[in-house]
């Protein structure tokens, strides 16, 4: 109870309420831009968030990236154009509402079901992390081997282009993370004798170009035009959600129980929960032909199901120190900056600080509600900015956040040459999250694997010696082999049908 | 800006490999170890040398339409190339004159510069700049003391 108070204390006082409200003001309008991601704004945070205690600090990006996630519905239901990509898959629906008049209904069920799915994810975080914690404590080298390989396979099975790719990217990720002389020798790698370099390379001027630069070239070069906003009052967005929500409860929990699943996975972050979600909802639909012309239903699941993503893809991120999502890999990040080492005794060192984070979450989710119907109400004027004023401001940002890092112009040259490579892997269908993945979790597979190799004296099977690490190490061979498994017999019933 | 197909990708990550299993060559590992700097160099290099000839060997199948890189949609359109290469050109500039000029002049003409290149109206790219530069000194000079570049002839603004 008295850890309760404390972390009660941590978040309810005036500074953090405040940095809570900002951040979700800020966080709703980068998700309600179209082409600005919820990453986006995490990454534009960082930089703000090393003025900050970390209660604060994860408070203001928990916040903005719930508040990002719905936020994306209002550009989704009003000009046919996701705020962000885990909001695309329902655009159709939502903006067929819209012109429908029903546009209302649409933006109210975006925002009370991706309150109740970020609800439920928060409470399952709250539960599952601290027993998870608990198991994890008994980990050691081999386990965490494995457990950042799994993490890393995901993040290239779910690729959406192709696993080829998300390869491509991962192994890219994974050479950046050897830059530097953060390795078991201490020995200087592809640093060229520059002492910038040595240091490794910096991971959030990395980010900020890899998703802010990126994302401001695609912008600038797009070859759509921007459509009409059509009028939307704002008035009975609460309405309709009360009979939404008797009428699709399993649609609801089903949404809800996908995204916190598919969140814990590494790797599958907000946008694939969406993207299945909203699958499920039309398998199991009893008006599937209603799917993508205006209906509600797979608006309701998916919406449910991206916020809840958001919570889950944190329940890795804590208790392992293996990001989630590409969000939470920019967290690890700003964790370890302030001296918060994720992993399971953070459950221990520092209990207070994890309750007020999951305090946190909860109250996000809650305030979503009043604040989402203002932005809702209020968004045509942010819509209507063009995107050749936009563009230029969210630049200077990401320059001025770059450089803040370290105080340093080199900070800025690395947000140049990342983006640059963002928005070439972009135009390719690379992603880029494997790559962000690669980069974290690159130094923890480097060292598990060489301390592991050296205390099993160079043997591989010692990786499967303990029971943990044994079935960890076969469920992660299963995973890379079934699906070959799975090409070559169907290559080989394909050859005899055609003989 | 090139689309590559699944062909140029593939060679060009195995070329990728190759390139870093001689960088890494020369790594040394750890004493009395056979492990080192140059064990995840050398196996990342590994594993990118057998993708890149996966790709390549399975995309040899559509040989004629993987040998010609595409150009994307925004290339052939002059304004949006222009778009592209200014945002960049205005990242150059901040690096090689905001130590000398300083922040304010810096941004407000960076600023101004891609606005009117990306076709604001003149007043509004003023404004907007000004505006910007303005809240961006302020908020990260004074309220996050980050030293943002600043030279004397502008010291009264921060």
């Amino acid at each position: 109870m008295l850890i309760f108070e404390q972390a009660a204390a941590l978040v309810f006082q005036p500074y953090v309420l405040g940095v809570i409200l900002a951040s979700a003001v800020f966080g709703m309008l980068v998700g309600a831009i179209p082409g600005l991601t919820a990453t986006m704004a995490t990454a534009l945070l960082v930089p703000m968030t090393f003025f900050m205690e970390p209660v604060p600090a994860i408070a203001a990006i928990v916040t903005a990236t719930a508040m990002a996630i719905f936020a994306g519905d209002i550009p989704a239901a009003l000009l046919r154009m996701p705020g962000t990509p885990a909001n695309a898959a329902y655009v159709d629906d939502a903006y067929k509402m819209t012109h429908s008049g029903r546009g209302d209904e649409a933006l109210g069920a975006a925002l009370v079901f991706s309150a109740i799915g970020g609800l439920f994810g928060s409470i399952v975080l709250m539960t599952l992390a601290p027993a998870l914690a608990e198991v994890a404590l008994r980990f050691s080298s081999e386990e965490y081997f494995w457990l950042v390989l799994l993490g890393l396979s995901c993040a290239v099975f779910v690729t959406p282009s192709s696993p080829t790719r998300g390869l491509i990217s991962l192994l890219f990720g994974l050479f950046i993370a050897t830059i530097g002389m953060e390795n078991p020798s201490g020995e200087p790698r592809f640093s060229f004798g520059n002492l910038e370099l040595m240091a490794g390379i910096q991971f959030i001027p990395a980010m900020i170009g890899l998703f802010a630069v990126s994302e401001i070239l695609r912008s600038v070069t797009a070859t759509i035009p921007r459509q009409k906003i059509p009028r939307s009052d704002g008035h009975g967005i609460f309405r309709t959600q009360w009979l939404n929500l008797k009428k699709y409860p399993v649609q609801t929990a089903r949404g809800s129980i996908t995204g916190t699943a598919l969140g814990i996975l590494p790797g599958a972050g907000a946008d694939i929960a969406a993207w299945i979600s909203y699958a499920i909802s039309k398998r199991f639909s009893k008006q599937k032909e209603k799917f993508g012309k205006g209906h509600v239903e797979g608006l309701v699941e998916a919406g449910a199901s991206n916020n809840s993503a958001v919570s889950g893809a944190w329940i890795p991120a804590l208790v392992f120190g293996i990001p989630g999502d590409s969000i939470t890999a920019i967290v690890i990040g700003v964790l370890y900056i302030k001296g918060i080492n994720p992993g399971p005794t953070i459950f221990i060192n520092d209990p207070q600080s994890i309750y007020a984070i999951f305090m946190v979450f909860i109250l996000a989710n809650l305030i979503m509600l009043p604040l989402g119907w203002l932005a809702i109400k209020g968004a045509r004027p942010i819509l209507s900015i063009p995107t050749s004023v936009l563009m230029p401001i969210i630049l200077i940002f990401c320059i001025v956040g770059a450089f803040a890092i370290n105080n340093s112009m080199a900070g800025v040259v690395m947000m140049l040459i990342f983006g640059i490579i963002g928005f070439f892997m972009e135009e390719n269908d690379i992603p880029i999250a494997p790559a962000i993945l690669g980069m974290v979790l690159g130094p923890m597979l480097e060292q598990n694997f060489i301390t592991s190799m050296i205390k099993g004296d160079g043997n591989f099977l010692h990786f499967f010696e303990r029971p943990i690490a044994g079935g960890l190490g076969v469920f992660t061979i299963a995973i890379w082999l079934v699906p070959l498994a799975m090409l070559l017999l169907r290559r080989r019933k394909k050859m005899a049908v055609a003989t | 800006m090139i689309k590559l197909s699944e062909l140029h990708l593939g060679v060009l990550t195995a070329l990728g490999g190759i390139v870093l299993l001689f960088a890494s060559a020369h790594f040394v590992a750890l004493p009395g170890q056979a492990y080192g700097a140059g064990t995840m160099p050398r196996l990342i290099g590994w594993c990118a040398i057998l993708l890149g000839g996966f790709m390549t060997a399975t995309s040899l199948r559509h040989l004629p339409r993987m040998l010609k890189p595409h150009l994307a949609d925004w290339v052939r359109k002059p304004r949006l190339a222009l778009s592209a290469l200014a945002s960049l050109a205005v990242i150059v500039f901040y690096i090689l004159f905001a130590d000398t000029l300083g922040f304010i002049p810096t941004s407000f003409l960076a600023l101004t510069a891609l606005m009117l290149l990306l076709r604001t109206r003149p007043l509004t790219a003023v404004l907007a700049g000004a505006v910007t530069t303005l809240a961006v000194y302020y908020g990260f000079s004074r309220m996050l003391m980050v030293p943002l570049p600043r030279t004397e002839f502008l010291s009264f603004l921060g």
